[in-house]
């Protein structure tokens, strides 16, 4: 076991190179340049200055250097063993060294304090969001199996797969444009984490002269409800189908038999027998959360306003800003390559069954 | 007994997580109060420092509240009068009170608002709220009046630099010299050094190489006289030190500003004459040279000293200033937190109305539109689309105000026709070709039909507010016949189905690049299209992401783009359409080549007397709409709403008033501090 773990440890390393590797060179290879950066907005251009700005980045980030030298000194700069510089900035020796994951040549930042910006929203969001999906994928997941072929198992697949098939960016537009509408019905705040005056706000819902006042808390999670919404209702419909096949598969299995043949009652052979045995494939599913919680949703983040993950890294790619791209990716697919070895290691803890000897 | 994870334990473990979260929560509050206080703190101790200088003052003998300067002083040409005039003005209103929040809606998100670095017209609307420049422009008269500095004077020295020019132009420039520009290449692409080496020699002295020399006299000079009483919002006095500190700034090498610098580039030095007397000196004789030095926003020298230039480089939120309204804390803030500006209760000046300035982050246009709808922005720029839907709202329109004016300041549409393309000329290197391209696309039909209306036709890269835009020009007519005509005239056939062919044989088709993911641009192109296709004349749309576009533009590598330029009160139209631009790099990328547009443009530069540079503009508008490098589209017209709480508001030869005008009379007023 021990053996399988640093194996698969070691080919995470390759795999991330191999990843960023990829990522640049479609990056690379795509036609353009950093030339949306010397842009004005709405299209037009500042002419005098384009130039300068070209020269000025050229020379303070090397952007005119060969790419592979770019791509070099970027993966240099992130790996904890590497090159170093001396005094008069010139690579000398090999020796560890802090990570670093590079800069943003557009707005001169380090990537590290542009992420450190973007990722308390995002984190925010998914932690929300997650418990809601799988609270609700489990128990239509049980219901539905439970039910086979009734109304509700029906009902319940035709719906999911109803919302599942609303495309996001249409649902948060309707929901902005109807349901946060003075006009239709003003449920939801229609931008942002926090209103206009959350920084005047007592913390904790108050009457202020008899008039209610909701609170910097409660505003918060009013202007958190829209999003997650958003982000929730076609989340579950995968994961329910795939509780439903799983508890299924277990109802028919000949323990279940010998449970309700001993007389064991029916919410016990479902819960302690059936459920136990069906949670597996939710941890392969799991695995897909660490890297979600970080990468964030990119069209949620649009349409609500909200500057996360997501947007960072739509930003960055469209603005050809490669160090930011290149060290989300590997931060995200290493987190993506971990929790998919997590989830190989917690099956053998589910399923003494399996082994990787 | 088995040691299995139960209901039990499922419930104390809730209960540590919700006992944890409120841990935090209190500390968050708790956190919350402390800033709070810290804040009040900081206001009373200003206060206390206020009351201390005006009892000093008091003492010393009486508060001296006026701008002018008792006696003495250097010499002016021209003073300038009250700054505040308007704003004292609104004061006098029926009704006028302060107090209510501003509430501005930005399509986009600001990631950077430290000067200098912000690079985006978010970023300059919030700096300019809480920045000050030595000049302001009036809103009627569009003429400079003073804001920090009460007077100037501008010392003509053109002659005596004329004379130096001539002899150092005589001597040659050697091999060291050149390497040392900047824009030299560096010694490890020994190829390209060598070849600019090569270009540098031929070409010799450039004016602006000996006008940096520090034997040659300044072309002009011009010297502030600063207001004695401004000061920045933490009472320090801002004097002659911190304009010498700005340009200083600016001009370091490693602060990130390499916009700024290529236009600061003209100056020669800022040098202080006395505690509020500034001089700058101009190495090259440049008609902007008043608007160059007034319109620069003074940032504090005990502020922004602190910073060395990388650390400041990689400030997101510093941002202090003398203006009207202040950060409440003016080097916190983020991106994604909430950007307000508190009213500056120290300013030297007379003050707005309103307490703060919030800027909302939206970055899609339904949210916007709908908070714009509740109330929850009170300024919506709409594009003709939105403007003509919420037109036609009745409710929206009982409770908010329009507005729709051509900008003096915004940009114009066009079509640019590659005249060289791989070194050879194209087919629309002959200007009757170019006419006639212009005379097919229908621009009105355009206005009409893309923009709703929502444009003026432009003849030229002048706005039509401008002094230099030629009155007399009459926009060519929509007219397929005439088109025809002189594409035959320059040697083009028609076919036997009606199709026009190259004077070469082959047929008339080229493809229009634009930008793609724009839709008025897609729209725009598809009319054009079908236009051509009526005269016989193939389009083909050719839609290019930004970066992609920008290439192509940059190698000269397309037939015909359409884009925009922006354009200001008086628009220099040098790197647009000097020969000298045509050079790789330039954004002369049409290799448009008139010399006797260039001699009016290089004349009209350095002509600083504005009767005889505005004739030469005009003149130069007229050689541009005779050649039509460009078939110069629209201007499109700024559509605004606004929210009818606010009085004042009045639209003026440069767009809006300024929001220190503005007020909410107090049974109107939404926001409570």
């Amino acid at each position: 076991m021990l053996g399988y773990v640093i194996r698969r440890l070691l080919l995470i390393i390759p795999t991330l190179i191999g990843i960023t590797l990829v990522v640049f060179g479609t990056m690379a290879l795509a036609p353009g340049d950093i030339g949306k950066n010397l842009l004005g907005d709405e299209g037009s251009m500042r002419p005098q200055e384009r130039e300068a700005v070209r020269r000025y980045l050229n020379q303070r980030f090397g952007l005119d250097k060969p790419f592979y030298m770019q791509y070099l000194r970027w993966l240099n700069n992130a790996l904890p063993l590497g090159m170093v510089t001396n005094e008069k900035g010139e690579y000398s020796r090999l020796a560890f060294k802090v990570p670093d994951l590079g800069r943003s040549f557009v707005r001169d930042r380090p990537v590290i304090d542009m992420v450190a910006d973007a990722l308390p929203a995002t984190m925010l969001l998914q932690v929300l969001t997650i418990p809601f999906i799988y609270a609700i994928a489990v128990t239509s997941g049980v219901l539905a199996a439970r039910h086979q072929g009734k109304l509700l198992d029906i009902g319940l697949g035709t719906t999911f797969l109803a919302l599942w098939s609303i495309p996001t960016m249409w649902a948060g537009v309707m929901l902005i444009g109807f349901l946060a509408n003075k006009d239709y019905a003003q449920l939801f705040p229609t931008a942002g984490l926090h209103s206009t005056a959350s920084d005047r706000m007592a913390f904790l819902p108050t009457f202020v002269g008899g008039a209610f006042q909701r609170g910097w808390l409660l505003d918060a999670l009013w202007h958190l409800a829209a999003p997650v919404l958003t982000l929730t209702y076609a989340g579950f419909a995968f994961m329910s189908k795939v509780m439903r096949a799983s508890v299924l598969d277990n109802l028919s299995a000949d323990f279940v038999r010998t449970a309700r043949a001993k007389g064991v009652s029916e919410p016990a052979v479902l819960f302690r027998h059936v459920f136990r045995n069906s949670i597996l494939p939710l941890i392969t599913m799991a695995s897909g959360l660490l890297p979600g919680l970080l990468g964030g949703s990119i069209i949620v983040e649009q349409i609500f306003s909200i500057n996360g993950m997501g947007k960072l890294s739509l930003t960055a790619i469209e603005q050809r800003d490669f160090e930011v791209v290149l060290s989300i990716t590997l931060v995200i697919s290493l987190l993506s390559l971990v929790s998919i070895l997590i989830a190989d290691i917690c099956y053998t803890i589910a399923d003494p069954r399996v082994s990787y000897e | 007994m088995e040691n299995r994870f139960g209901v039990k334990d499922f419930v104390l473990f809730l209960l540590l997580i919700v006992l944890i979260i409120s841990v935090w929560l209190a500390m968050k509050q708790y956190d919350r109060q402390w800033t709070e206080i810290r804040s009040l703190s900081a206001k009373v101790d200003a206060q206390g420092t206020d009351i201390y200088a005006i009892k000093k003052s008091i003492d010393e003998g009486g508060i001296n509240l006026t701008t002018t300067r008792p006696g003495g002083g250097t010499p002016t040409t021209l003073s300038s009068a009250d700054p505040f005039a308007r704003v004292r003005a609104a004061r006098a209103l029926p009704g006028f009170t302060a107090g209510d929040w501003f509430v501005e809606g930005f399509g986009g998100s600001v990631a950077k608002i430290s000067p200098l670095l912000s690079g985006d017209t978010y970023g300059s609307q919030i700096q300019g709220n809480v920045l000050e420049t030595l000049l302001q422009r009036d809103p009627v008269t569009l003429e400079w009046s003073g804001l920090i500095a009460e007077s100037w004077k501008i010392d003509d020295n053109v002659a005596a630099w004329d004379a130096y020019v001539a002899k150092r132009k005589t001597v040659p420039i050697t091999k060291e010299e050149v390497l040392t520009e900047p824009a030299a290449p560096p010694a490890d692409k020994p190829a390209e050094r060598a070849a600019y080496v090569e270009a540098r020699l031929k070409e010799g002295r450039t004016e602006e190489l000996i006008g940096h020399e520090p034997t040659c006299p300044p072309a002009l000079s011009i010297r502030f006289q600063l207001r004695p009483n401004v000061s920045f919002s933490d009472g320090t006095r801002l004097s002659a030190d911190d304009v010498v500190f700005t340009y200083q700034f600016i001009m370091n090498p490693e602060v990130n500003a390499p916009r700024e610098r290529s236009v600061f580039d003209r100056i020669k030095g800022v040098v202080k004459e006395g505690d509020l007397a500034v001089r700058y000196d101009f190495a090259v004789p440049y008609f902007e040279s008043l608007e160059l030095a007034g319109s620069t926003q003074v940032l504090a020298k005990h502020f922004y000293d602190a910073y060395k230039p990388s650390e400041y480089n990689e400030t997101v939120g510093t941002l202090f200033g003398s203006g009207p309204y202040k950060m409440e804390n003016p080097k916190d803030w983020k991106p994604g937190a909430l950007i307000q500006l508190v009213r500056n209760d120290r300013y030297w000046g007379l003050g707005p109305a309103f307490n703060r300035m919030v800027f909302r982050e939206y970055t899609s246009d339904v949210p916007r539109l709908t908070a714009f709808r509740n109330g929850e922005i009170d300024r919506l720029s709409a594009f003709p689309e939105q403007y003509d839907e919420l037109k036609r709202d009745d409710q929206l329109a009982a409770r908010t105000m329009r507005f729709e004016y051509l900008n003096p300041v915004g940009g114009y549409r066009y079509v640019a026709w590659n005249q060289k393309r791989n070194g050879k000329p194209t087919v629309f290197a002959d200007r009757r070709v170019r006419q006639a391209m212009t005379m097919l696309i229908d621009r009105q039909r355009l206005i009409d039909d893309v923009m709703l209306g929502y444009g003026v036709i432009a003849t030229g890269p002048f706005n039509p507010q401008s002094k230099q835009y030629e009155p007399g020009l009459q926009p060519y007519p929509h007219d397929p016949a005439r088109a025809k005509q002189l594409l035959q005239e320059a040697g083009c056939k028609v076919d036997a189905a009606g199709k026009i062919l190259k004077p070469d044989g082959s047929p008339f088709s080229f493809k229009l690049t634009y930008p793609s993911g724009n839709p008025n641009y897609q729209k725009m192109v598809f009319l054009f299209k079908d236009s051509f296709a009526d005269a016989g004349v193939t389009l083909e749309p050719d839609p290019l992401e930004w970066a992609v576009f920008t290439t192509r533009l940059a190698n000269k590598d397309f037939d015909a783009i359409t884009l925009a330029w922006s354009a200001g009160i008086e628009t220099d139209i040098f790197q647009m359409f000097h020969s000298s631009q045509a050079a790789a790099g330039g954004d002369n990328f049409i290799s448009y080549i008139s010399p006797e547009l260039d001699s009016a443009i290089t004349q009209a530069r350095r002509t600083l007397d504005e009767g005889a540079r505005m004739t030469l503009w005009n003149r130069a508008h007229q050689i541009l709409h005779d050649d039509q490098p460009y078939t110069f589209l629209v201007f499109p017209k700024t559509l605004l709403f606004m929210q009818n709480r606010f009085q004042n508001v009045q639209k003026l030869p440069l767009g809006l008033n300024g929001n220190e005008e503005w007020f909410v009379p107090a049974n109107l007023q939404k926001w409570k501090e």
